[in-house]
């Protein structure tokens, strides 16, 4: 990649600068402070706060660069890499006089007037052991007189009442960008033209969502399709690449949250909608209290949105900030990836290409793409398969609201796919739609996997994996489901419901159903619907 | 001696002459003494002066602005037999109030009239999230009425009126000059403190307790009723902190904080106040605190609406040491 967003300082501010948005106000906020110290004003310590990834670094490398070159002071770096030490004393030999004895970089000029750039400042300070040693580094900070310029993940190290830093930072959080910030990065970095064809935009549009605005992922995601000379095939290997590059990233955001705050990623990474508060709840086992004070800690951290439930204004939503996550979490997470890599990528395709763009992908061409695999080969055909699943849903309109993670590799080569659809469709008709596509051998396993009490299943109910079943049954081979209803006794519900539901769903085959009934349709018998 | 009226004099003298010249809004925290000025200027008018003053504190409506706006001329009339009384021949049409007015400015009042409204800026202000046309409309026809030529307006109120206006979309002129009602100096404070308190108090007690009362008269009074005990024995700083206990417990603050539970970020506002009762908090760290949800211009704005309530000053500090010890009292 020539753009590398974990480590701006290796680059030139001016081309740092080329690629800014939304920017400019934290920017001159930072610079007038770092001049007016260096024109003799008092130092007024600043503090950039944000998610990993949204840009604070990247922020500071901007400062420093905007800095006169002939009257910049000293300047101290303390990187993301420093050690931490226990004390503060030690701590600040290692910041205030830093020794280099093997020469590898040059000694800093003794100036009057030092600007420390410090990142992680929350990090050092948490490496301090004993409650004593934070006031003293405060205080030895204080004592040398210099402008403090420091990153942290949180405000909470200079709003925190029981911090050493309490009211010391003059504090400024970045937030993620605004869709039309994203899209102006994106292009800053992809070239893409503001008008393009309409698949790039759709394109563009999809990424940009998927990034939820996290600098660092646009960046990379950018990056990915930059140039991708081989069509959507060129895209696949390029999303892959780019999830690749971001697993440190989303790793990093993982393991900063407490352990309520991963199950609930977890949960909204799995689920096929957005989930209730209560939902939530249920789903990790705990406390209406404690899911809403972690909510509101991921919420903080950037990584959860809340939003009031339109039909009820005092339940909250909650969704993933960024969508990509849900990929990073299976790409690492699932334990039979060979079996579904390529269902996952064709699910990441069905987000980024057109409907049309899948549907025009020629089956008799292969691809041979290194990067998945050594040695294997992603047929378009097998994309145009498991997109197929996925196509009832327009890309870029919302993340995909699939799941796909058996516990164990399927005995059949084909994976399973359960597709569930979002609110528009009852749970039942989604279930069953998964289940029709199902392979015929998988099937029973299918439907004893879907009874089981799993945080994907959020309307787990026997009675409606029952009607799914035989939703199902009914969809792909009808006359079985005759045959069962003659065993079946008059007075099942589920069966009775499920029946009803297939002569509504003939009913309205002409109507809003008709393209989820041919993609059913397609998946159980693709010689039958073409 | 007017007691309840007390340490008024040089403010009286500097706000007569301000009136002379234009409208004014006369703000100031709560208790500070705003609607009292406008008492006193009711009962005894500056010379040359002719004054009608309207009390607008708990009306929601206009319909209630309305009635409340004739039964008090109507009162008035019937109080003191003055040119107010002309005004029934021509009748007070409830309908449209600011009408009446102006026909009462311009053909009936006998000579210059000052128009006062207490607290018109929380009227406003509620009027804005409910029906924002309502509210505009009368913000309009108020400031029509300030430039008649026989009349000033003095308007008082415990939340600044501009920035309501300028979210309205009307923004008020320079014809209109905001004074701050400043707390009562020390003097006055501990004045009126030994006044209501009735028993001896050591001078450490006098000064303490208008420190802590911050200069407000409200909770100077209020203060001085708790402290109770024999009368043959001088009153001591113990006796005045179980005062103060017994006070924060039976009077929570709640009526002057009431109108941030209206503003659309009443969770942030309160937080903010949290924040900055802190011990050895500052601007900076309310800024801080409010950003882990909020972006920077978002807790600016939330400082803003604090400081506009008279709650903070400029460096984000509770401008009323009870409040702060109340809000204290919450944290832990």
């Amino acid at each position: 990649m020539s753009v590398d967003p974990f480590t701006p300082w290796q680059e030139d501010p001016r081309t740092l600068r080329s690629r800014t948005v939304g920017r400019a106000d934290a920017l001159e906020w930072l610079d007038h402070a770092c001049k007016e110290f260096l024109s003799g004003g008092r130092p007024s310590w600043c503090l950039v706060a944000g998610a990993r990834g949204v840009g604070k670094s990247h922020l500071l490398q901007l400062a420093w660069g905007t800095l006169p070159e002939n009257d910049r002071g000293a300047v101290t770096w303390i990187g993301e890499d420093t050690p931490s030490h226990p004390t503060a004393d030690g701590l600040w030999a290692s910041i205030w006089n830093q020794e280099d004895p093997w020469g590898w970089t040059p000694k800093p000029e003794h100036h009057e007037r030092r600007i420390l750039f410090v990142e992680g400042i929350d990090r050092l300070s948490r490496g301090l052991k004993g409650k004593q040693e934070p006031w003293r580094l405060r205080h030895l900070l204080h004592e040398s007189g210099c402008l403090l310029v420091a990153t942290a993940l949180t405000p909470a190290v200079a709003g925190g009442e029981d911090s050493a830093f309490f009211g010391q930072f003059d504090t400024w959080t970045l937030q993620n960008l605004d869709l039309d910030e994203s899209d102006e990065l994106f292009r800053a970095v992809s070239g893409e033209l503001v008008a393009a064809p309409p698949e790039v935009l759709t394109r563009r549009t999809a990424l940009v969502r998927l990034a939820g605005g996290s600098p660092r992922a646009l960046v990379t995601l950018a990056e990915a399709v930059r140039d991708t000379e081989e069509g959507e095939i060129g895209t696949a290997e390029g999303l892959l690449r780019a999830v690749q590059h971001l697993v440190p990233h989303y790793q990093q955001r993982f393991f900063d949250l407490p352990a309520l705050g991963q199950q609930i990623l977890q949960v909204l990474a799995q689920a096929p909608r957005e989930l209730h508060a209560s939902e939530v709840q249920q789903l990790t086992r705990s406390s209406s209290a404690a899911v809403s004070g972690a909510a509101r800690v991921l919420e903080a951290a950037g990584t959860l949105t809340r939003s009031s439930d339109p039909e009820d204004g005092r339940v909250s939503r909650y969704a993933l900030s960024e969508p990509m996550f849900r990929y990073w979490l299976e790409y690492r997470t699932t334990q039979s990836w060979e079996s579904t890599r390529i269902s996952w990528c064709a699910r990441l395709l069905g987000e980024v290409l057109t409907r049309d763009q899948i549907a025009l992908m020629d089956p008799s061409s292969t691809t041979k793409a290194t990067s998945l695999d050594a040695g294997s080969v992603i047929n378009a055909a097998h994309l145009r398969r498991d997109g197929a699943v996925l196509r009832r849903l327009a890309p870029a309109v919302s993340h995909l609201p699939v799941c796909s993670a058996p516990e164990r590799p399927a005995p059949d080569p084909e994976p399973i796919v359960l597709a569930m659809n979002s609110q528009a469709l009852d749970s039942s008709l989604s279930w069953a739609a998964s289940l029709a596509a199902v392979p015929e051998s998988n099937f029973v396993e299918a439907v004893e996997r879907l009874s089981q009490p799993s945080p994907v299943h959020v309307d787990h109910k026997p009675s409606n994996i029952r009607i799914s079943a035989y939703l199902a049954l009914g969809l792909r081979t009808p006359g079985r489901l005759a045959d069962l209803r003659s065993v079946l006794p008059p007075d099942d519900l589920s069966m009775q419901t499920a029946m009803r539901t297939l002569r509504q769903l003939d009913e309205r085959a002409n109507g809003p159903l008709q393209h989820e009934l041919e993609l059913v349709w397609r998946a159980v018998a693709p010689e039958e619907s073409s | 001696m007017d007691f309840t009226y007390l340490g008024r004099d040089a403010f009286d003298r500097e706000l007569l002459g301000q009136i002379e010249q234009t409208s004014v809004l006369l703000e100031g925290p709560r208790g500070v003494g705003k609607s009292r000025v406008q008492e006193h200027w009711e009962q005894e008018p500056p010379k040359g002066w002719a004054v009608l003053r309207f009390d607008l504190q708990g009306i929601a409506s206009a319909a209630k602005l309305a009635q409340q706006m004739e039964e008090h001329v109507v009162l008035r009339r019937n109080r003191i037999e003055d040119w107010v009384s002309t005004l029934l021949e021509g009748g007070w049409r409830r309908s449209d109030p600011w009408d009446s007015l102006e026909s009462l400015l311009s053909h009936r009042a006998p000579q210059r009239c000052l128009v006062m409204f207490d607290e018109i800026q929380l009227y406003l202000d509620g009027m804005r999230r409910t029906n924002p046309e309502q509210a505009r409309s009368d913000l309009v026809r108020l400031d029509q009425l300030s430039r008649h030529r026989r009349s000033r307006f003095v308007l008082t109120g415990s939340i600044s009126l501009r920035p309501i206006a300028e979210q309205l979309g009307y923004p008020l002129g320079d014809d209109w000059v905001r004074i701050e009602l400043p707390p009562l100096d020390t003097a006055s404070s501990e004045a009126l403190f030994q006044e209501h308190c009735r028993t001896a108090c050591s001078n450490v007690v006098l000064r303490r307790a208008a420190s802590m009362c911050g200069g407000l008269p409200r909770w100077i009074e209020r203060l001085a009723r708790k402290l109770t005990g024999p009368a043959s024995q001088e009153r001591t700083v113990d006796d005045l902190d179980r005062a103060v206990e017994l006070l924060l417990v039976e009077t929570p603050f709640a009526k002057e904080l009431a109108h941030l539970d209206r503003h659309v970020a009443a969770p942030h506002l309160h937080r903010a106040l949290q924040l900055a009762a802190a011990e050895g908090s500052n601007r900076n760290a309310v800024m801080a605190g409010l950003q882990q949800h909020l972006s920077r211009s978002e807790a600016n704005r939330v400082l803003d609406v604090l400081q506009a309530s008279f709650l903070i000053d400029a460096q984000a500090r509770i401008r009323f040491p009870l409040l702060g010890m109340a809000l204290r009292r919450n944290n832990r």
